[in-house]
């Protein structure tokens, strides 16, 4: 199991060291965390921790990149010696802004089930399940346009020089 | 010739990848990121780990539709907002009428002429099972609210509305005391969702519909699946309805009708808009009035006048001043209410 999961973190995380690193950590939870009383599969529980905390990885380093990028341009700033005040807090609700208005645009074009299934689901909280009974279609259906929806809101607010 | 087509395409991948090919790379990263939201196997997890092995840009496809679908969360509330308000530009779009749902439009608009009245619903029975649990939701003039129920169940509560609910052990039961509400409901067969509104009862298992309690004329409008209405304990009078069917009733009076209607057009108030079709315009206003905290009266020289158009409902001066622009009519205060009277010719 050790080698499997270790390989799986591989190809998740890119690095084989990083890899081990978050086996370990795992591992470590394992001890401390509250499990769940009932656990279908062992091995799929090692799996999704492995998998959430990949995850959660991910995300703090990119955050770290972003805000890397943004104190070398206030740095940048002040170099030049002029009082330009800086608002990064004002800029970044600004961008924020204009995302949600991009994707918003990406929404409403969307095929009509497509859209109706993604807002049910993603911004009322309504389960796979539900939706399918509500509209008389399969789960399968459900998460076909769960993840048309997903897809084109990642390809097309995806920044120039991204993969 | 074979060998430069795999030279061209060649190329392509290596500097620039194919649209087709990151157009695949997505579908799946998005695929993955729905599969293993829910419950799977550890065969699946093998799988993931396969398509994560097969290319490393593939690990950067899922990384990018992680971002997402955090952003998606963190920015929830203003993405449903947006997804509300569509087309706000064209605030009045006359359409062509349609003589067959003239009378019908007229009639339900007819029934809401004078300002509800309240008067609390007949049905009312005790819960049943003691660990149910009664909660009360309400709106004032001009509100919408919308109520997330325990059960995955939906509510949104149109301007100046009212409910109770009971969700019990064995059925879910709400009582719309006033106003307009739209359901959409969490299956469960078994516990049936059953909405009392003054001596009607509508019952569903999973569905979406519409009921409005206006001046105690009962109006039911079903958007997806199946209800069936009955009056509050007389189940020999209950009708099934279906997709697009809407119920109107009187409370006191068991008789009904059932007409055909565009359910998108009822529910059209969730957008904040009221669509008509050749209306009388005291009729437009009586409907209006349900939203304004200054009532407002159709003096007898603007009565035969009829509208035609979706209202944006924002504020009742900008309404107001959107029917003086569309007919010749003019606003005027008097008393704590409002006179709409029609504009002498220039």
């Amino acid at each position: 199991m050790r080698d499997e999961l270790v390989r799986f973190l591989t190809a998740r995380l890119g690095q084989a060291a990083l890899a081990e690193d978050i086996y370990q950590d795992v591992f470590v939870r394992l001890n401390t965390a509250q499990l769940p009383s009932e656990i279908g599969s062992p091995r799929a529980f090692l799996y999704r921790m492995a998998f959430n905390l990949a995850n959660d990885h991910r995300r703090a380093s990119s955050r770290r990149v972003a805000r890397d990028g943004a104190w070398v341009d206030s740095a940048t700033h002040s170099a030049g010696g002029e009082a330009i005040a800086d608002h990064p807090d004002v800029d970044h609700a600004i961008d924020a802004r204009r995302e949600v208005q991009r994707m918003i645009a990406v929404l409403k074009e969307l095929p009509p089930k497509c859209r109706e299934v993604f807002t049910l689901h993603r911004l009322q909280g309504v389960s796979h399940r539900q939706i399918a009974d509500t509209l008389g279609i399969t789960t399968k259906t459900v998460e076909k346009h769960m993840t048309a929806a997903l897809k084109q809101l990642t390809l097309k607010l995806r920044k120039r020089g991204e993969t | 010739m074979q060998g430069e087509v795999y030279s061209l395409y060649a190329t392509g991948a290596s500097e620039v990848e194919p649209k087709v090919l990151v157009d695949q790379r997505f579908d799946a990263a998005a695929a993955w990121y729905v599969l293993l939201a829910g419950n799977v196997t550890e065969d699946d997890w093998r799988a993931y780990s396969v398509w994560l092995e097969a290319d490393p840009q593939n690990r950067e496809a899922f990384d990018a539709v992680l971002a997402m679908s955090d952003t998606i969360d963190r920015e929830k509330t203003l993405l449903a907002d947006g997804m509300r308000s569509r087309d706000e530009q064209s605030t009045i779009l006359p359409f062509r009428s349609q003589a067959s749902r003239r009378r019908f439009v007229g009639w339900m608009a007819a029934a809401a002429a004078v300002a509800a009245a309240i008067t609390v619903g007949v049905f009312v029975r005790a819960p049943q099972v003691q660990s149910s649990q009664t909660q009360t939701w309400a709106t004032g003039i001009g509100e919408h609210k919308d109520v997330a129920l325990a059960d995955g169940s939906q509510i949104r509560l149109n301007t100046d509305t009212a409910i109770v609910v009971t969700l019990a052990g064995n059925r879910r039961a709400v009582r719309l005391e006033r106003g307009e509400a739209t359901f959409d409901v969490a299956h469960d067969t078994a516990r049936p969702f059953i909405v009392a509104v003054g001596d009607r009862q509508v019952e569903v298992v999973g569905t979406a519909f519409d009921i409005l309690r206006d001046n105690h004329a009962v109006t039911v409008t079903v958007a997806r699946g199946i209800v069936a209405v009955s009056s509050t304990g007389d189940t020999a009078t209950t009708s099934r309805l279906e997709a697009g069917d809407q119920y109107l009733g009187r409370e006191g009076d068991i008789a009904y009708r059932i007409a055909k209607v565009d359910p998108a057009k009822v529910l059209a108030w969730q957008d904040g808009r009221l669509i008509f079709e050749d209306v009388p315009l005291e009729d437009v206003v009586a409907s209006l009035n349900r939203y304004f905290d200054q009532k407002v009266i159709v003096e007898e020289s603007a009565r035969d006048l009829r509208f035609s158009g979706i209202l944006k409902i924002d504020d009742e001066p900008s309404i107001l001043r959107r029917l003086e622009s569309f007919l010749p009519v003019t606003t005027q205060s008097r008393g704590n209410g409002l006179i709409l009277k029609r504009r002498s010719p220039a």
